[in-house]
């Protein structure tokens, strides 16, 4: 069986803004009155992940673990197809449908509605799928009639509610979690735990990042830890949670 | 993919469709006139360009009201276009960086919605003709190729704008002074034959220039629209259409990190 997610020997690294970004005209008029080439400085690179690889296969549900700013959501970035890596290649197949942030693709003044259509359409699915999966989404969020409302009026739980809901009510074969699970009151966080099992027992590919050893070790098949940009562990989940619980102490 | 659908995104139809409604709709939401303000704002530009000019510098050109509607018209697409282009990508950073989009969706989104209010504004165009009796010619079947070329032109130079914008901000005020120059330099408020002879080719340079005077030979002078300026709009859009795909192609990758 070919994996769904193929992660092949990938390496990313970041510019490094130095305190100011020299985002004006004048800073490249004045390198060029010294008759040097303004564009001939690169500006230097913090390398965050190398040499990485990893197949997930279809049916995985899989949860990274690693220090904060080791590159996680980096990974999920690259997986999901908003970042390009450095170096290496990623091959993904089927539709990802990512949740990686608070409000990840809302258009703020529209209603909660009309962002469902947005959201779903940005993930890459048609007018007669969100119609058919509408209903079900409002439901699932629990919004409401507040659903009508501008989402610029909506708290951090909402979005996540909101968010989560779409992402995870569209049947998309892979399904890309950054701790997300985390927001919420604990009856809607039940309920997406519930709704990930129901999606993972479904043939859904999961991947999650999650800084709670014992999520980890309760939901996914497999871990990966992250340390110094580089794969630390890849294995079983509860071996792998233990290891990440090993290099927090 | 080939180039051209990239250039259009006719992979992601629905998204773009979805982008442009939201554009309409949240550009006048709160407002009582709401869409019409797009064709108040515009007509009310001309009416005040005609008092000026016609009423109290007494510019000897006939049917002046419909020249100036159908220059200013045309005029206030592409400038807005351009300026709105610009700022797209930026002003959307927040979807770029957590979700899979490619960027020049945005500037294309801009276009089509002002595109949708340059064709109603040549309704308005057509009342005009109509009001005034003004014959239309077989000539006139090119306007919707005239259209079509300001189009590209404007929808590319709002890609090239909008990234450039990522990485000199100056250029909203570096933009803030082309437009309005660029403006007095295209013949829409005079035609292009109270130009002096000496002065007339370098107007020749100016990329839409064609379009303006083109669209006045062929509906106020009803003729044939000089083929030298055709050729020229065509060559100034297929150039700006290069680049902009030059940069669609250069920064497909990395434009999101450096938001």
């Amino acid at each position: 069986m070919s994996p769904v997610i193929s992660v092949n020997n990938i390496s990313k690294s970041f510019k490094r803004w130095n305190n100011s970004p020299s985002k004006e005209f004048k800073s490249v008029l004045i390198n060029m009155a010294k008759l040097k080439n303004p564009f001939s400085e690169k500006p230097e690179r913090d390398i965050v992940l190398e040499n990485i690889s990893f197949d997930i296969f279809s049916g995985e549900f899989v949860g990274i673990m690693g220090r904060n700013g080791i590159g996680k959501s980096t990974i999920l970035k690259l997986i999901s197809g908003i970042y390009s890596c450095s170096s290496g290649s990623i091959k993904t197949k089927g539709i990802i449908a990512p949740l990686l942030e608070l409000g990840a693709g809302f258009e703020m003044d529209l209603s909660g509605y009309e962002n469902i259509f947005l959201n779903a359409s940005i993930i890459g699915y048609n007018r007669s799928k969100i119609v058919d999966k509408i209903d079900e989404i409002i439901e699932f969020s629990g919004l409401g009639d507040k659903i009508h409302r501008p989402v610029r009026n909506y708290s951090s739980g909402m979005l996540v509610r909101l968010g989560f809901s779409i992402a995870s009510h569209l049947d998309a074969p892979i399904l890309i979690l950054d701790e997300v699970l985390g927001v919420g009151d604990i009856n809607f966080v039940a309920k997406c735990v519930e709704r990930v099992h129901y999606l993972h027992k479904k043939g859904t590919t999961i991947v999650l990042v999650s800084h709670s050893p014992d999520q980890i070790k309760e939901h996914c098949t497999r871990c990966i830890v992250l340390e110094k940009g580089r794969v630390l562990f890849d294995g079983e989940a509860s071996q792998g949670a233990d290891k990440y619980i090993e290099l927090m102490v | 993919m080939s180039l051209f659908s990239k250039f259009f995104c006719l992979d992601k139809k629905f998204l773009v469709l979805s982008l442009v409604k939201v554009g309409l709709k949240l550009r006048y939401r709160g407002s009582s006139l709401g869409y019409i303000w797009s064709l108040l704002v515009p007509l009310f530009t001309a009416l005040t360009y005609f008092f000026v000019f016609k009423i109290v510098m007494r510019l000897q050109v006939p049917n002046y009201d419909v020249f100036i509607i159908v220059g200013v018209l045309p005029w206030a697409f592409f400038s807005s276009t351009l300026a709105d282009g610009m700022e797209s990508v930026l002003s959307k950073h927040s979807l770029m960086s957590k979700v899979p989009i490619r960027f020049n969706i945005f500037p294309l989104s801009i276009s089509l919605t002002h595109l949708i209010n340059l064709l109603i504004s040549y309704l308005i165009i057509f009342g005009f003709i109509f009001y005034k009796g003004i014959p239309v010619t077989k000539y006139f079947v090119l306007l919707p190729f005239l259209i079509t070329l300001l189009f590209l032109i404007a929808y590319s130079l709002a890609v090239i704008c909008s990234v450039l914008f990522v990485y000199f901000r100056d250029l909203r005020h570096v933009l803030g002074v082309i437009i309005p120059v660029w403006m007095y330099g295209t013949p829409i408020l005079y035609p292009i034959d109270l130009v002096p002879e000496n002065l007339k080719k370098w107007f020749v340079i100016n990329p839409v220039g064609g379009f303006f005077i083109a669209s006045e030979q062929i509906i106020l002078k009803s003729q044939r629209p000089d083929l030298s300026y055709l050729i020229l709009l065509t060559g100034w859009t297929f150039l700006f259409f290069c680049l902009a795909n030059l940069l669609i192609f250069k920064f497909k990758n990395n434009l999101v990190e450096d938001l």
